[in-house]
């Protein structure tokens, strides 16, 4: 008991590390879900696609476009001339994936397609050469190409473009068949993947600094020389690290279960299974921060091993960046790292939240982050106890 | 005389201090080549590039009923011939088409991932069976729809206005391409801001060598400090010479990371070295600034250390560490915080300067950047000559 709570006394020393790493993930993780978070659908409903249109000619033509593109697609219109710095922050907005497309209807337009000049062109920008990009100019095109026969067996404008919209809403009515349910990623499943950051980041640096203070030669030799057993001494120490571990790990999902409720959900579809992810991540963050304390010499050091090495996971492992984006290769090399297999039980139980029945997939994912968790625990041990022999 | 002295014995004592070398030049290695692991590939290759959509075709005998008139099997040949002939701008195929035996064999090859959907013929009713949402089966479900409205629109001239019906089908044989694409600038990987935002998070890791320098220059944090202002060297050029050192030891440091990146990890920043060491520079200098602004105002020793963590991490990720879009997410909804976040203002200099080039927008952040250094150190200068010690 005393090793226990003079353990749990130490962690007071790190309140501004846990204060920190809380931050990030309360102020960040819920940034990275509102962004990334889709909702299942049972029916097929058609990629809905951020575009902005910039209507420089405002002509019949030029608004009808834009109508019929806002059925389908989330559309921000621009009416006018834009600056040559908008123009940029829009391209760049593209880029990065904010916006899907960006549609300029050039002065005169509408004109030229009364005339059957081709001369004024409507102008596009994509994000490199997308599929999203691809989809938009292709349904522009069947627009125009539409228009365009209608004008040119004799129409006039006015009736080219109604019949065209009245052929396109004739059409919307074609039958898509969704062979298989998919299931998305939710705002829990997000925010449980980053959370594979934020645990592990707070565990390795809490249980690191304290197991080397706890191995200082002085204050070692003073629990040593008390009255405890060798079984009280360790089990306390041991003890107290899985308490900090259990508490750090509810206070995350007490998080999840409040952005839940703060966005209108009063449950989290496979909590349970979440938790037990979360337990067995919390092991392998206790695990890796005694091996961590175990090769680092002061409490710098366990900062800088501890951010070198799950920040690097975390990138590796698909917690920053989607795991369908990495290569196979790298893939292949994550399954070495715990991280890939917490990241993977998440999708498992997102797959699976419906129905509840995760598998044996599910329970091999756990048991594997357990087992890196008592391989970093020995690795710490038998690091510790070769440098006390060398060292004296 | 003593301003040189002063620099060249920081310098020594920073390349001394293990742990500015392990987060100032190891760890952005480190992390460069976790980046390079995970996703370098994407920089070079992008990963939303256009790939040609598999697609399936079957056709099924009625068991009772009229085929829809207009749709036949006939029709069918022309809705294939349709679907051969679609391509993007580029002059790759839309489609590549397999056409199936029967339905089972085309739903077997749906659900094995084979095809990304198929369309069934049923006696002249065409339908879309897909596996799962997404662009590729919008697209697929588009193409169906254009052919559909396409039947529309030569069922309403023939009913409406026979005459014109030989100019209709004219038209509707010709596929033109209306749209030009429009791309200001050059157009670069979304994925290279995550190595932009890492030099400026190295770079914002400056301000740790800048609260060690205050720390060996303040009376009352260290017997070195005591010293020094028992000495006849000024504060203010002692501190410019320590804020010197500190900026050329972090420039070279980040001249490091660049040259790692760049020739050993083989990716271009897309800018030219010199240009790029001058913002390094800058934002090493940046750094710095802040540092010892924080080293001003934290006496504390646990402030000295968490303030400097916090302000990188924060800053870094606002910038795209974590989440690339990340900066451009805050331009839009809070423009302000990219102005004065000095970690994004430098990854918005490189990302511009290997965009656009040396434009307004590029000078801007390299003054901001430049006012920032100013406003810190002078605040620094204010705070510390009103500084007195009344017992040591």
């Amino acid at each position: 008991m005393p090793v226990f709570k003079a353990v749990l006394k130490s962690v007071k020393a790190y309140w501004m590390t846990f204060l920190i790493y809380s931050l990030v993930f309360v102020s960040f993780a819920p940034m990275q879900a509102e962004s990334l978070a889709e909702r299942n659908k049972k029916v097929f409903q058609e990629e809905k696609l951020a575009v902005t249109v910039i209507d420089q000619d405002d002509s019949l033509l030029s608004r009808s476009l834009a109508d019929e593109l806002g059925k389908t697609q989330q559309v921000t219109r621009i009416r006018g001339y834009v600056s040559e710095n908008e123009i940029r922050r829009l391209k760049d907005d593209v880029n990065f994936g904010i916006r899907d497309y960006v549609l300029i209807l050039p002065d005169g337009l509408g004109q030229a397609a009364e005339e059957g000049h081709t001369d004024i062109r409507p102008r596009f920008m994509q994000g490199g050469t997308s599929a999203a990009g691809q989809l938009m100019t292709t349904r522009i095109d069947q627009y125009l190409n539409h228009l365009a026969v209608y004008l040119q067996s004799g129409y006039k404008m006015e009736d080219a473009l109604k019949d065209t919209a009245e052929d396109l809403t004739l059409a919307d009515e074609s039958r898509v068949v969704l062979e298989r349910q998919e299931v998305r990623l939710t705002r829990a499943s997000i925010l449980f993947c980053f959370n594979g950051y934020s645990l592990s980041m707070m565990l390795c640096i809490f249980v690191g600094c304290l197991a080397l203070k706890f191995r200082q030669k002085d204050l070692a030799s003073r629990i040593r020389v008390s009255g405890l057993s060798f079984w009280k001494r360790n089990g306390g120490f041991f003890g107290a690290i899985t308490a900090i571990g259990i508490l750090t790990a509810f206070l995350v999902i007490a998080v999840v279960l409040l952005d839940a409720i703060l966005h209108g959900q009063h449950d989290v579809p496979g909590l349970p299974l979440y938790i037990l992810n979360t337990l067995a991540l919390m092991c392998v963050g206790l695990g890796l921060g005694y091996l961590i304390s175990s090769i680092a010499q002061n409490d710098g050091a366990v900062n800088l091993l501890a951010n070198m090495v799950v920040l690097s996971m975390c990138f590796i492992c698909g917690v920053f960046v989607d795991i369908r984006f990495l290569s196979p290769a790298v893939v292949k090399a994550a399954h070495f790292m715990p991280l890939y297999w917490y990241n993977t039980g998440v999708e498992t139980i997102a797959e699976h939240s419906a129905d509840g029945t995760v598998g044996e997939a599910f329970i091999m994912q756990l048991v594997i982050q357990l087992a890196f968790s008592a391989v970093f625990f020995a690795g710490g041990l038998m690091i510790s106890k070769m440098r006390e022999r060398y060292n004296g | 005389m003593m301003f040189f002295h002063v620099f060249c014995y920081q310098l020594k004592n920073f390349s001394r201090k293990k742990y500015i070398i392990g987060w100032n030049l190891l760890f952005p290695l480190v992390l460069a080549t976790a980046f390079y692991i995970g996703f370098g590939h994407m920089v070079t290759e992008d990963p939303n590039s256009f790939q040609t959509i598999t697609a399936g075709y079957a056709e099924v005998q009625p068991v009772s009923g009229t085929p829809e008139e207009g749709t036949g099997s006939g029709n069918a040949e022309i809705f294939l011939k349709v679907l051969g002939q679609l391509q993007t701008e580029g002059g790759q195929n839309l489609i590549g088409l397999t056409r199936y035996d029967s339905e089972k064999e085309a739903r077997e090859a749906l659900l094995d991932g084979q095809i990304e959907g198929y369309y069934l013929n049923e006696g002249g009713e065409l339908s879309l069976h897909i596996r799962e949402e997404g662009v590729n089966s919008t697209i697929l479900s588009q193409i169906l729809k254009q052919y559909r409205s396409a039947c529309t629109m030569e069922k309403r001239i023939a009913e409406n206005h026979p005459s014109r019906l030989l100019q209709t089908i004219a038209g509707l044989s010709v596929n033109r391409e209306y749209l030009e694409e429009y791309t200001p600038g050059r157009q670069i990987s979304p994925y290279l801001q995550f190595f932009f935002a890492l030099l400026a998070m190295s770079s914002m890791y400056a301000s740790w060598i800048a609260t060690t320098m205050m720390e060996s220059m303040c009376a009352n944090l260290s017997e070195c400090g005591k010293r020094f202002e028992s000495s006849g060297a000024g504060k203010f050029p002692s501190i410019l010479a320590g804020a010197l050192a500190g900026t050329i030891f972090q420039t070279v440091s980040n001249a490091i990371t660049v040259l790692y990146i760049e020739y050993v990890l083989r990716i271009s920043f897309q800018a030219p070295f010199p240009e790029i060491m001058m913002i390094m520079g800058l934002g090493s200098a940046v750094g710095i600034g802040f540092g010892i602004l924080f080293g001003t105002l934290f006496q504390r020793e646990a402030l000295r250390v968490a303030i400097p963590l916090a302000f990188s991490m924060v800053s870094s990720f606002l910038s795209g560490l974590m989440m690339g879009q990340m900066k451009q997410l805050v331009e839009n909804a809070v423009p302000v915080l990219n102005r004065i976040n000095p970690a994004a203002v430098f990854t918005d200099s490189l990302y511009v300067l290997a965009s656009y080039g040396k434009n307004r927008q590029y000078w801007l952040d390299v003054l901001s950047m430049a006012g920032m250094v100013i406003v810190t150190l002078s605040i620094s200068a204010v705070i510390l000559r009103r500084r007195q010690y009344a017992s040591i």
